[in-house]
């Protein structure tokens, strides 16, 4: 999987927010996405899925999917979790997760099964309806919703926002694994030190506009892009 | 209980039964995509001509199943080629296209079958008396209503609770955005949403037609009183617009059931003439059709989420 984006341009109504975006995610690796808030991070990835009105290319291996609507999107190998985790309140665990998967049965890869075993938390509580669970069960709820499709590229929007530190450390431990299986993934994380930990690359956003990109450890030998874009 | 209470009791069933027909679609509709749709009445209407119309040719029994199915129909083509097209523009550009066509089919309904009611004859077993209490025959006919709007709602109930496309209409009714995210094709489900939506008041037309006389006012008349259960039911909620349509039902069956002016009612002797005496000789029976519209008024303002509502409307 390699996700190639050219001058990619996003608009709500009137106002411009992303202008002009380019980057790269290439096969398995952690892409970090940094920047001080309101500066676009969570309209890129909408761009990406195609929930906001945009225009730009969008290459996935090569083909386009610009112009596809998200479940289209999500078709081609993309799997989305939303800053607000959006777990459907009503339905169950099991019913949430059952959700996630599209294809309706299992193909291999990460399984219901598989994602009940590695989080005894959700198994306790898979005939709970979703909205009962605490933040941070919610937020893994919703991880392994996106992850049962079984995506090539997995967009993750602050996962560990507003999270205890326990959770913090299974949300990235969830994230590394999701990678070391082989599917790729473009994180927001506003705790750098987490985000530094886990990623390869990291982009750094200004005013819907990429400044920066390059390794992590480029980024940490240059603490003047740092100070300038995302100190406040 | 007296018997006429008894008989009450079973109209207003009968009536609430019929309402809950005819809004669990418009309830489902309206939560999953905020769609105002003014038509819904329409097509009630449109399933009792066609279920007229077709009575004669094919027999009411085929007619009040397949005159559902063509009223489905055309609530999809107008999902399909009104509603998503103006979608764009928002709630208001949809309510007016809703708007526009429930007059459209009003005059269309004029021009094919007529100003006045249509003759809507039902076959001799269901106008044959299903008991007699206390010498008045209670109609095998609204107890065939009551049995088949029951029967819809347990279909409807346990498609939503068992089947993987009730359970993704389920999380679309709060978050239709997410379950596009997931790779399912929203637009479409709206469609189908919708066609069932408005087979299922085309049913009510069907089988209601012929009790509650089919004839142009007829959407007109019922439609704003479907709104108000699907407020006070409350929004995404099923079980609050059965809910709601009962105590609609009940109140309105029971206000003209037992009617009495208002100072009989507070045991008060008659006020005689002048002053006030005009506003305590209202009887409930004129009250009655005000009564869904107070209940509507108050839950707006003392709990916007209804009955069993999952959000705010
Ligand atoms: N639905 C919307 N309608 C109008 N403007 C929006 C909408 N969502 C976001 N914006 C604006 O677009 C800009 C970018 O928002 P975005 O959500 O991408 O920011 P962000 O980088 O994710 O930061 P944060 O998550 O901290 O808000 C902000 O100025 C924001 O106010
Ligand atoms: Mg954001």
């Amino acid at each position: 999987m390699t996700l190639v984006v050219s001058g990619l341009h996003a608009w709500y109504g009137h106002s411009h927010v992303l202008q002009g975006v380019d980057f790269e995610v290439g096969p398995g690796e952690i892409v970090a996405l940094l920047g001080r808030n309101g500066v676009g991070r969570s309209t890129t990835l909408k761009a990406l899925m195609g929930d906001v009105e945009r225009r730009g290319r969008v290459l996935l291996d090569g083909a386009r999917i610009d112009r596809l609507d998200p479940h289209q999107v999500v078709r081609r190998g993309l799997a989305y979790v939303p800053e607000d985790r959006q777990v459907f309140p009503t339905l169950t665990v099991e019913q949430n997760l059952d959700l996630g998967n599209w294809r309706g049965r299992a193909e291999g890869g990460w399984t219901k099964p598989d994602v009940l075993s590695r989080f005894p938390r959700l198994a306790e509580r898979a005939k709970v309806p979703a909205g009962a669970l605490s933040g941070g069960e919610q937020q893994l709820l919703s991880m392994c919703r996106s992850l049962l499709s079984n995506p090539r590229l997995m967009l993750i929007d602050e996962p560990t926002e507003g999270l205890a530190p326990a959770m913090v450390t299974q949300v990235k431990e969830l994230i590394v694994e999701i990678a070391a299986r082989g599917c790729a993934v473009l994180l927001v994380e506003q705790k750098l030190t987490i985000a530094l930990k886990i990623a390869s690359r990291v982009l750094v956003m200004v005013h819907g506009q990429m400044v920066f990109q390059d390794s992590t450890a480029a980024f940490i030998a240059a603490p003047e892009i740092r100070r300038r874009y995302l100190e406040v | 209980m007296s018997s006429l209470l008894i008989l009450s009791l079973l109209n207003g069933l009968a009536y609430g039964l019929l309402l809950f027909l005819l809004s669990s679609g418009l309830t489902l509709i309206f939560s999953m995509m905020g769609v105002l749709n003014f038509a819904h009445a329409s097509f009630y209407m449109l399933g009792a001509y066609l279920g007229f119309q077709l009575s004669a040719v094919t027999g009411f029994w085929v007619a009040i199943i397949i005159s559902p199915i063509l009223v489905g129909l055309i609530g999809a083509a107008v999902e399909r080629f009104g509603l998503r097209k103006v979608h764009a523009q928002g709630h208001v550009a949809e309510l007016l296209l809703t708007f526009g066509l429930a007059f459209l089919i009003e005059e269309v309904v004029q021009l094919v079958w007529g100003r006045s009611a249509v003759n809507f004859v039902l076959p001799q077993i269901l106008r044959d008396p299903m008991f007699v209490l206390d010498g008045v025959a209670y109609p095998t006919y609204r107890i065939f209503m009551m049995a088949v709007a029951l029967g819809m709602l347990a279909v409807v109930i346990v498609f939503l609770r068992t089947t993987r496309v009730g359970l993704l209409v389920q999380a679309a009714l709060g978050l239709p955005r997410m379950v596009g995210m997931l790779g399912y094709n929203v637009p479409r489900l709206f469609t189908q949403v919708f066609a069932v939506g408005s087979a299922l008041a085309g049913l009510a037309g069907a089988i209601g037609g012929a009790v509650l006389v089919t004839e142009p006012a007829m959407a007109r008349e019922l439609g704003p009183i479907v709104f108000v259960v699907v407020v006070v039911g409350g929004l995404g909620s099923v079980f609050g617009a059965f809910v709601a349509s009962l105590i609609i039902g009940m109140v309105q069956t029971l206000a003209i059931g037992f009617d009495r002016p208002i100072y009989a009612m507070l045991g008060f002797g008659s006020p005689g003439e002048g002053g006030l005496a005009e506003l305590w000789s209202v009887s409930l029976a004129q009250i009655a059709p005000l009564l869904p519209y107070l209940l509507l008024v108050l839950t707006l303002i003392f709990r916007p989420r209804g009955i069993a509502g999952t959000r705010d409307l």
